[in-house]
């Protein structure tokens, strides 16, 4: 299961990043297809995307709804949310597991064999500080003279944004590297911080400060899809807590906001049927994978 | 498959509730405005304005 779900990682990495003409345009992608929602998080700003990034978006029309008011657009955000919104009810945090580029980047990173260490649980509440201050807050209160505000998240924390687009676009573009200053040191050192705590724990951005995954996190308790958890066969053994790459203990808090379903304490860890994926209460993957079967009995015996 | 299983109907609630929303952007025009903050380079969002 875990080799599917890296090449649909992969996959994914493709579709939203699928424009490779920019090394000979020398621009971003302009066709239709970037009216459409990244489900991951995934910079528009990066010359290979061509979807847009439900965050950077947000807070983009966050900062100007003055002035769209003004002009008499009611540009409020609701396209994006209610693309959002979607995915995170069909799917929860199985997104961030399966279709997140800056994902697959952390799982990468974390392969690197050196000591690793847990995330401390508090930390897991920095990731709704910061959807709920710098997404939505900040741009929205912050104005410069003109009535425009910032897009906070974008600008001082984003480390996709940094590996997909700042860095890319100063190699793309020669006229763009006399421009950077203090704030493009500061990105970096973000990123670099992220990728260092990346080799040492596993998906810390995650866990710690991604606003689209505190978004889907609270969808993954009623999303259509979502995994199901059945006392009955579970012996409490503890094997789902030693696999899950988020420091989940499942069996005490099913479809916790912090599960991004990745299915490795189902297809790996449990031998006996107590985790199981469903679809609006039907269940989709209860038997477990041929090489568990053997120990199938074992709960009853 | 389980017998016991039933039909969540939360879901189907929240995903009718967003398809409003999204379908309320679409009727304000807001996929053209996303659509024109995508295409266009934001130096500040990347850290170089």
């Amino acid at each position: 299961m875990q080799y599917i779900r890296k090449w649909v990682q992969v996959l994914w990495i493709f579709l939203t990043n699928g424009y490779w003409g920019f090394p000979f345009s020398g621009t971003l992608y302009q066709g239709p297809l970037k009216v459409l929602c990244s489900p991951g998080l995934n910079c528009y700003s990066c010359p290979a995307a061509t979807t847009f990034c439900p965050i950077g978006s947000l807070q983009q029309l966050f900062v100007g709804i003055r002035l769209s008011l003004q002009a008499g657009h009611l540009y409020l955000g609701s396209y994006v949310v209610g693309c959002m919104g979607l995915l995170g009810t069909l799917c929860g945090r199985m997104i961030c597991g399966w279709a997140c580029p800056f994902g697959l980047f952390q799982e990468m990173l974390y392969r690197i064999p050196t000591p690793k260490y847990a995330v401390p649980k508090v930390l897991r509440w920095g990731k709704y500080l910061c959807l709920l201050v710098f997404v939505i807050v900040l741009p929205l209160t912050v104005l410069d003279s003109f009535g425009m505000g910032k897009p906070w998240f974008c600008k001082y924390i984003c480390p996709a944004g940094t590996l997909e687009a700042g860095i890319p676009m100063l190699l793309l573009v020669p006229d763009l590297r006399s421009v950077p200053g203090f704030l493009y040191i500061q990105k970096l050192t973000v990123l670099l911080a992220f990728i260092l705590w990346s080799i040492a724990s596993s998906r810390p951005f995650c866990r710690t400060a991604c606003p689209l995954g505190a978004f889907y996190g609270l969808f993954n308790r009623l999303s259509l899809i979502r995994l199901k958890f059945n006392k009955d066969t579970c012996t409490k053994c503890g094997a789902c807590h030693t696999v899950c790459p988020v420091g989940l203990h499942f069996n005490e808090t099913p479809n916790s906001g912090e599960c991004i379903r990745c299915l490795r304490c189902s297809t790996e860890a449990c031998h006996f049927n107590a985790i199981s994926l469903e679809l609006a209460g039907y269940g989709l993957c209860t038997d477990p994978s041929p090489i568990d079967k053997p120990l199938q009995q074992s709960p009853q015996s | 498959m389980r017998k016991d299983w039933r039909i969540r109907k939360t879901p189907f609630v929240f995903i009718i509730l967003f398809l409003i929303l999204l379908l309320s952007g679409i009727m304000l025009d807001e996929p053209s405005r996303v659509l024109e903050q995508a295409r266009s380079l934001c130096l500040e969002c990347i850290g170089i304005g």
